[in-house]
């Protein structure tokens, strides 16, 4: 079953002279379930193609489907609220709030739906990934590896259909890397969700069920 | 040097639309200040010079010889002398050949005099009027702590106008902070930056400046026209504002290039402006969270993320809450004050009269008046709109129990003339039945027809069309209440504790015996001889009293409508008030002449009443016991000196109020610039911009309160401890602005959230941007 289909995207920046195709008349799906991974050069719109998966940047022409619905279609205001309950997000630079705790963090796509968080599945994911000593601290009180752990906590929190993770482990370490690698992936499995990741780590890329990669704006392997 | 300049040139070209603002901020505040400087010392000019006009010397010698004065003239220091009278007002005394003297430099007339004094031995004055104004002489101490303490006041304005620049500058700085961590990286050097900021800051001021002062002059230009303000430029107005601005925003640029330097330059490439916020502390649930829900607890702890910034906020927010609301109690107590002092009076606010009676005819009522030069002088005072003929006459009854049985109870009870009126009714002394007698009937005032019909708006039952015999009642008098607090009576003295009483409880339809006065008046002339001693007239009139209604020299007269009041407060007696039309008066007091007018009213346009005509009025000596010249002249001249005082407060309102919102605005936007990236984070977690600009708004919300918490709290404390002490120094009952302190906090919050919201709704959407 198709979590994700992307039809024709094109993605254009600037005007006249200076027009650049970060993406060029793309056609993607992923499956329920499934790790993929993107990867190409720096420049090459793998990172285009995950924002416009996940809705933070609009499409030129093209249709993306997420969970059977036209993200393009949506306004602002619907965007907002379908990232918060079908999409998770992680960034290589974690984009934590700096004044909320481990738990309010992972906690706050929940409480933006206006919900009582699900006690017992916070819970979960925090001993999943290892957290529990951590979930009073702040983010500045963690190291990057438990940082980018909370923000993959935060990005399950609220039962996504689809995470997409744009280099994880691209401010970590090889060790903090791999382990947060493995804890992404072990999790998004036993969650059953789908992931899309992006990473210049081959060796990461490995890891996922399938690998595509970017150049030009067009998907030109897998 | 070049290269700085045009860069700093470049930046403020490129942000047009906050250039103008800064430009226009500083114009605006050095303008307002340039102004109140300008005219402060213009007038302090103009005063000077109507004072050399009267009289142009700095100091003057008694008894100075020829040769002292030949030598005196002939010193350096001094440039003119001349000899002449001089009188001596303490002493009442003449001094001919006097020597007045001036000298090159009148700021140093003290020790000039001392020098002329000691050197030759004479004896001599300083001119102290003149004196003063150059801070010299024995009174000069005074203009000298004002001065200062205008000098002050005028740096606070200052302080509070850079406000303005501080943070648009601010905002600049962090806009392009980004731009000067490329810089540093690129190898220039903090001085360097700092050069730029500071061009940029100097610029504007200089240009704002500029603007300003040619506002500010323009505008005391068109101010001393209307106020008689000859208005000059004056060097210190413009060295203080310069120095006061400028000086002020170099601080203001330090604290930017610090605010540069503090964040590393390769975190201003990243954009991660935050800087050092302090050390952050994981909170627990709080009082806002329990208000306003998860989002009422994220807006409390985003705000104490940064506590500096928010101690900073709300400490400027509660002092500008603090100084409203203070300024406000100066407004409404004023105001109140004045108010109270308008009620007292009604249209023609002054008046000298004298009510004719059986005891006294139309001829005797007008010797009491004031000499009829001296009536004319005051209706020929510019701020004189209108002068009336005052017709005002005192009837006995020809009953008395029948009209003390119509006083109504809460007036005798409840006031000072009740009280009066009840001692009357039940006493038992000699004195008191002469005083019972005479009280018993009514007061009349009749009116011209225009100022009769004006009483429509006040008839509150029957008809001012009365017949022969119709009285028109009115109905309240102001008087004062029995259990006035005596604590007001000693501190305030601008304003009346009077209230409205209700006289008596006659209706229309009820009837009033009265003696013929005509009648009454040839009785009395008969029995009563002139070398007889008031109390021995009382007497004789009380028996005349009793002799005319014996011999039935009476008149039944009855209420035909009643009025709510009488418009010019020139009541005074205890008897009941009644209006007639004047061809009534005429039968009443049985004269067919038109001169029968024993008084003048002044109706005073806007209260513009000067000192000088005060004095003028207040030495008109009169005989009249129906007259309110001296308590109404002063009290009118007190009020118009109070409009004026007003007038400064709702300027210093208005400056503080914009100066404050635009401060708020500004550090707003600044924070909010500041925290893009933060909302962005926000936003990519499914936050949607209204729920952003809910939780952007909730932090207005609870800054607004907590400032508003301390700001009117610190306020109610101060004014209640100065309270008393204020009554009792500036002669005004001061209250606590209520209405203030909910205006303010409603306009804080608003203005708060509106300065949050705004700028979030105009924020780009292009969230990537901003998570970069």
């Amino acid at each position: 079953m198709d979590i994700v289909k992307m039809e024709n995207v094109t993605k254009i920046y600037g005007s006249g002279d200076t027009r650049v195709w970060a993406l060029d008349e793309v056609n993607l799906t992923v499956q329920k379930g499934e790790i993929l991974a993107v990867v190409g050069a720096s420049g090459s719109g793998k990172s285009t193609l995950l924002h416009v998966m996940g809705g933070v940047d609009t499409v030129t022409s093209g249709k993306v489907i997420v969970d059977d619905r036209d993200i393009t279609t949506l306004k602002d205001d619907e965007m907002s609220v379908f990232r918060r309950r079908k999409i998770g997000f992680v960034f290589q630079s974690y984009h934590l709030i700096p004044v909320l705790t481990v738990e309010e963090n992972i906690q706050m796509p929940i409480l933006l739906d206006h919900k009582k968080p699900d006690k017992e599945y916070i819970d979960h994911i925090i001993e999943l990934l290892g957290l529990k000593d951590r979930r009073k601290h702040l983010p500045n009180q963690l190291s990057g590896g438990q940082q980018q752990r909370t923000a993959i906590a935060r990005a399950l929190a609220n039962r996504p259909s689809l995470i997409l993770a744009d280099e994880p482990t691209g401010a970590l370490d090889s060790v903090n890397g791999n382990e947060v690698m493995t804890l992404l992936s072990d999790s998004v499995k036993k969650l059953k969700q789908t992931l899309v990741l992006i990473t210049h780590n081959i060796d990461l890329a490995r890891e996922a069920d399938r690998i595509i990669r970017i150049a030009d704006g067009k998907i030109v392997e897998g | 040097m070049e290269k700085y300049t045009g860069l700093s040139i470049k930046y403020l070209l490129y942000q047009k639309k906050r250039t103008l603002l800064t430009v226009l901020g500083v114009a605006l505040s050095s303008g307002l200040l340039f102004l109140i400087l300008t005219l402060y010392f213009s007038n302090f000019i103009n005063n000077r010079d109507s004072i050399r006009k009267e009289a142009d010397y700095e100091m003057v010698f008694l008894d100075a010889t020829s040769e002292d004065v030949s030598q005196i003239v002939a010193e350096d220091y001094v440039r003119s002398a001349y000899s002449g009278s001089y009188y001596d007002e303490f002493d009442n005394t003449y001094t001919e050949d006097a020597l007045f003297v001036n000298v090159q430099n009148p700021y140093r007339i003290n020790h000039y005099f001392e020098q002329i004094t000691n050197e030759y031995g004479v004896d001599g004055y300083i001119n102290e009027r003149l004196a003063s104004y150059y801070l010299q002489g024995d009174i000069g101490n005074t203009n000298y702590i004002i001065f200062i303490m205008f000098l002050l006041l005028s740096f606070i304005f200052a302080i509070i106008g850079v406000g303005i620049i501080r943070n648009t500058i601010q905002l600049n700085t962090i806009e392009q902070i980004k731009d000067y961590g490329v810089m540093r990286c690129i190898g220039a050097t903090d001085s360097e930056i700092k050069n730029v900021i500071f061009r940029m800051g100097f610029i504007q001021e200089l240009f704002g400046i500029a603007c300003g002062m040619i506002i500010g002059y323009l505008a005391a230009v068109i101010i001393g026209s209307i106020s008689h303000i000859k208005v000059g430029i004056h060097l210190i107005a413009i060295a203080y504002v310069f120095v006061v601005f400028i000086g002020d925003m170099y601080f203001v640029m330090r604290e930017n290039s610090k605010l540069v330097k503090k964040i590393s330059p390769i975190e201003a490439v990243r954009g991660n402006l935050t800087g050092k916020t302090g050390k952050l502390k994981a909170r627990k649930k709080n009082l806002f969270g329990l208000l306003f829900g998860f989002e009422g607890d994220y807006a409390y702890k985003s705000l104490m993320g940064n506590k500096n910034r928010f101690v900073k906020t709300v400490a400027s927010l509660a002092f500008g809450v603090a100084a409203f609301t203070i300024i406000s109690m100066f407004y409404m107590s004023y105001s109140r004050a004045n108010q109270s002092i308008i009620d007292q009076f009604g249209e023609y606010q002054l008046f000298f009269c004298e009510g004719v009676s059986g005891m006294k005819d139309v001829e005797q009522a007008k010797s009491c008046l004031p000499g009829e030069d001296e009536l004319e002088l005051i209706a020929r005072l510019p701020y004189v709109e209108d002068v009336k003929a005052v017709y005002t006459a005192k009837l006995n009854a020809a009953f008395p129990d029948e009209v003390y049985q119509h006083y109504a109870e809460k007036f005798l009870n409840e006031t000072y003339d009740g009280n009066y009126i009840k001692s009357y009714i039940e006493g038992n002394k000699k004195t008191s039945d002469i005083q019972r007698a005479i009280i018993a009937g009514v007061d009349v005032v009749g009116y011209d027809e225009e100022e009769y019909k004006s009483y429509e708006k006040w008839l509150v039952d029957g008809t001012l069309d009365v017949s022969e015999n119709g009285l028109v009642l009115v109905k309240n008098i102001k008087t004062y209440p029995a259990d006035e607090d005596d604590e007001a009576e000693i501190f305030v003295t601008n304003e009346t504790t009077k209230k409205d009483y209700s006289i008596s409880d006659y209706k229309v339809g009820d009837e009033i015996t009265l003696l013929d006065m005509s009648k009454l008046n040839e009785l009395f002339k008969k029995k009563s001889s002139a070398d007889a001693d008031n109390e021995k007239r009382l007497a004789i009139y009380v028996e005349c009293c009793k002799e005319a209604a014996e011999k039935g020299y009476y008149k039944t007269y009855t209420i035909e409508g009643i009025v709510e009041c009488e418009k010019d407060g020139i009541y005074n007696s205890l008897m009941i008030p009644v209006i007639v039309p004047l061809e009534n008066y005429k039968n009443m007091v049985g004269s067919d002449s038109d001169s029968i007018a024993t008084g003048v009213k002044y109706k005073l346009n806007d209260y513009n009443i000067d000192s000088d005509s005060m004095q003028q009025i207040l030495g008109i000596t009169t005989d009249c016991t129906e007259c309110n010249a001296s308590y109404a002249i002063y009290d009118l001249y007190v009020m118009s000196s109070t409009i004026k005082i007003l007038r400064y407060i709702i300027v210093f309102v208005i400056f503080v109020v914009v100066v404050s919102s635009l401060n708020i605005i500004n550090t707003s936007a600044s924070n909010l610039y500041i925290r893009r990236r933060e909302l962005a984070q926000l936003r990519v977690i499914g936050n949607s911009i209204k729920g952003i600009c809910r939780m952007v708004v909730l932090e207005g919300v609870i800054t607004s309160i907590i400032a508003n918490v301390i700001g009117i709290g610190f306020a109610v404390i101060a004014i209640g401890l100065v309270k008393n002490a204020f009554s009792y120094l500036f002669g005004v009952y001061f209250v606590y602005p209520v209405y203030a302190m909910v205006i303010g906090l409603i306009y804080t919050t608003a203005v708060l959230c509106l300065s949050l919201y705004i700028p979030i709704k105009k924020m780009g959407t292009d969230l990537l941007d901003d998570l970069r």
